[in-house]
């Protein structure tokens, strides 16, 4: 009975721990700085930047 | 009576097949059929334009199957019903992003080609206008060898569905000339996506687009697709969906970052864009089938856009032309 309860314990903690893992952590950011600009293939015609980032 | 030559016709009337039908009728004259296993929302759809020039009939499964070209835009699997659409003599446009249905129907392409039929594979945001996109990047280089999609939020509650599954599901992802597993929820990366979506955290997840842009542009050494999540998706993502998925999803958005080389030098260019997600495939889905319909997809098989032998650079001035803005990233 004693081992069992131990076992239980046991998976409970390694699930508690492993789901904060899962939720927790830092992102990597994919691009630093910067913004986005409309973009028309037809004409190639571009406007200035519309938003900056960081 | 009615003629029904010419027709598109059109399986699924909810969320994205309506705004398939709003921009056939907006953008042609072509007869639309519209089927749907609900009988009462494909009606309300056809009532809505029933004023305008264009006629959009409610028709059953069989009547649906006599028009030129077929756009499913009902939930998955899709391949069943290609088969059968296809050997009633109808091309057809698919908008799955189910990786085994999407592999069922590239599958399907020595069949569609003895019928002399075009199947469209993964006719949608992503797939779909990702394949465009980096059709579209890859002119600004001497050569490509990386595509990196990531996708934020959801068209119809299918849609929503296959969004979750896809998080507890096994992401695929070329490297190096080998296809890689990974476990769904993990990657984790900061994605800036265009305004006035934002940054978003995504993770990598059960995705058709690696498939579809291999497919498209076999000289890629490295694709890879994420998918954006909250803590709580992941959490979650596992277990069934705990509250019913909205009936259609916010502002949505997608980008597509290309890596390769020009002059000699290594650059990166981003493309993306911010709009509904059931608009967005409601739009890539409604042109392929127009250019279907018109024959300007002229190699019979399965196909899927951003491969060479469809006008692919005509297909997204149309879709640009429909409304969807696209946007090019500028930093680093």
């Amino acid at each position: 009975m004693n081992f069992i309860r131990r076992v239980l314990m046991v998976l409970g903690i390694a699930g508690i721990a492993g789901a904060l893992l899962r939720v927790r952590g830092k992102s990597e950011p994919s691009t630093q700085r910067g913004g986005w600009r409309p973009l028309n293939p037809t004409t190639d015609s571009s406007v200035d930047q519309t938003s900056s980032q960081n | 009576m009615i003629d029904f030559s010419g027709a598109i016709g059109v399986i699924g009337a909810g969320v994205t097949g309506s705004r398939v039908v709003e921009h056939l009728v907006a953008t042609s004259n072509n007869p639309i059929l519209l089927h749907d296993q609900d009988l009462y929302g494909a009606q309300r759809l056809a009532a809505v334009h029933r004023s305008r020039d264009t006629t959009v009939s409610v028709v059953d499964f069989d009547a649906v199957a006599t028009a030129s070209v077929v756009v499913l835009a009902c939930g998955s699997p899709h391949a069943p019903l290609a088969q059968k659409l296809l050997a009633r003599g109808a091309s057809v446009v698919s908008l799955s992003d189910d990786v085994s249905d999407v592999m069922e129907l590239l599958n399907m392409h020595e069949q569609t080609q003895a019928l002399n039929k075009v199947l469209v594979v993964g006719a949608a945001a992503s797939p779909g206008l990702t394949g465009l996109l980096l059709r579209h990047l890859e002119t600004s280089f001497d050569s490509v060898d990386e595509a990196h999609v990531a996708f934020h939020g959801t068209g119809g509650p299918n849609c929503a569905v296959q969004h979750h599954q896809a998080l507890a599901g096994q992401s695929i992802g070329w490297h190096d000339g080998e296809w890689l597993r990974r476990p769904g929820g993990s990657g984790r990366e900061l994605c800036w996506f265009p305004e006035p979506v934002g940054a978003y955290d995504c993770y990598r997840a059960e995705m058709a687009d690696p498939i579809l842009l291999k497919r498209a542009q076999p000289q890629l050494q490295r694709i890879t697709a994420r998918v954006s999540a909250r803590r709580r998706d992941r959490f979650t993502s596992r277990l069934p969906m705990m509250t019913p998925p909205h009936a259609e999803g916010g502002m949505g958005a997608l980008r597509i970052e290309v890596r390769g080389f020009r002059n000699g030098s290594r650059i990166v260019e981003i493309a993306g864009v911010a709009e509904q997600v059931a608009q967005i495939a409601g739009v890539v889905a409604a042109t392929t089938a127009l250019f279907v319909q018109r024959g300007q997809v002229a190699t019979p098989g399965a196909c899927v856009l951003g491969q060479d032998s469809l006008p692919n650079s005509e297909i997204l001035r149309d879709i640009l032309a429909g409304g969807v803005r696209l946007h090019q990233f500028v930093g680093t």
